[in-house]
């Protein structure tokens, strides 16, 4: 009976384990990047041609000033989506550490000011910044799209996963 | 204690014949008289269990604290995971490996001022398992690369002075499980038993 208890156990600690390793590894890339967020899926067409609605984006955010012409990715204060688009100017001020930036999608024909909250005319590069893009892969993404937007796929895959990696034993 | 663990086996499906042989090992080895020792098993249960904690901490101080505030706990918490983790691989690759049943001889009997007495009679106990051995380690592996896969067993006897003795043996599935794919509890314990009676000789 003991035995059998212990089998189940790590078998469910098994399971623990892909989450949290999984979790572990995203963290991980979250601290090297210093980024919340280091992947992002591009999720509107603001900034075709560059970048289409479900490519993946890698960003790094260990440096302290962002240049003109660079593609961002933002997260305006209590806003929940991050908005992916390129520095149109930049004012830095060096002794403080400072820089203010403003933006625009590509694909937008006006900048991002009415993106912003009420009064806000600049991004701030320590506060708004989630990261610079560094990389891309096209089109991956839509499986999180599909994932995000269908609730029930989501809990199926999740259900799927957990029943799988119980029941199932490898040698 | 150990209970048999009854199933319809796929006789096509070698791991699962493993499986069940493996598991039915507690069983056999209880009726010969041993009582299993759970240290490596215990070792690595504690290890997940510590593993899981730490990715559970880190969700939470994700949830509960900025991304800034939180940079200095999650860095320290990456750290004692990938450490954790790294002595998890090594255990699990180096110690644990194919070890599927370690065991303690209930019937072994400490008096070493017995032994030339017991060797004298040894002739007669000859189908017995030896008492001098203390401690059994049972390592399994599955031969997937011949015509029909074996069941691979490695026996390591420990006796008081912790003398190793060890013997290998195969066996093919055939001979434990009947054509419905059921394991016949008899027959791979009698191999069992002479397996360890071989080893110990």
């Amino acid at each position: 009976m003991l035995s059998v208890n212990r089998q189940q156990i790590s078998q469910l600690l098994q399971f623990a384990l892909i989450v949290s390793s999984a979790f572990m590894i995203w963290k991980t890339l979250s601290v090297i990047t210093n980024s919340e967020s280091p992947i992002v899926v591009v999720l509107s067409g603001s900034m075709e041609p560059a970048f289409q609605r479900g490519d993946i984006l890698f960003l790094n955010n260990r440096q302290t000033f962002v240049d003109a012409g660079d593609i961002v990715v933002y997260q305006i204060k209590h806003r929940e989506i991050p908005i992916v688009h390129r520095v149109m100017n930049q004012h830095s001020n060096l002794q403080k550490l400072k820089q203010f930036l403003l933006t625009k999608g590509d694909n937008n024909p006006v900048n991002d000011l009415s993106l912003y909250n009420r009064n806000q005319l600049y991004l701030n590069r320590e506060k708004d910044i989630l990261g610079v893009v560094k990389g891309y892969l096209p089109k991956v993404g839509y499986l999180t799209i599909f994932i995000t937007e269908n609730a029930y796929f989501k809990y199926t895959l999740l259900g799927l996963m957990a029943i799988s990696s119980i029941l199932q034993r490898d040698e | 204690m150990s209970q048999q663990v009854i199933k319809k086996i796929n006789l096509y499906s070698a791991n699962d014949l493993k499986n069940n042989c493996d598991d039915n090992l507690p069983f056999i080895l209880s009726n010969l008289g041993f009582k299993q020792d759970f240290k490596l098993k215990d070792i690595e249960i504690g290890l997940s269990t510590a593993l899981a904690l730490i990715g559970g901490t880190t969700y939470l101080v994700d949830k509960k604290l900025s991304f800034s505030e939180s940079y200095n706990y999650t860095v320290i918490l990456i750290v004692v995971y990938f450490l954790i983790q790294t002595v998890f691989f090594v255990f699990m690759k180096f110690y644990q490996a194919d070890i599927k049943y370690t065991g303690i001889n209930l019937n072994n009997n400490k008096d070493t001022k017995d032994k030339k007495n017991k060797k004298n009679q040894k002739d007669q106990k000859d189908q017995n398992i030896d008492e001098e051995i203390n401690k059994i380690i049972i390592k399994t592996t599955i031969n997937k690369k011949q015509v029909v896969p074996t069941y691979n067993l490695t026996i390591e006897l420990f006796d008081n002075d912790s003398n190793v003795k060890k013997f290998d043996s195969n066996l093919k599935f055939s001979s434990v499980f009947n054509e419905l794919g059921f394991l016949q509890i008899e027959e791979f314990q009698k191999i069992i038993k002479d397996s360890i009676i071989k080893t110990s000789k």
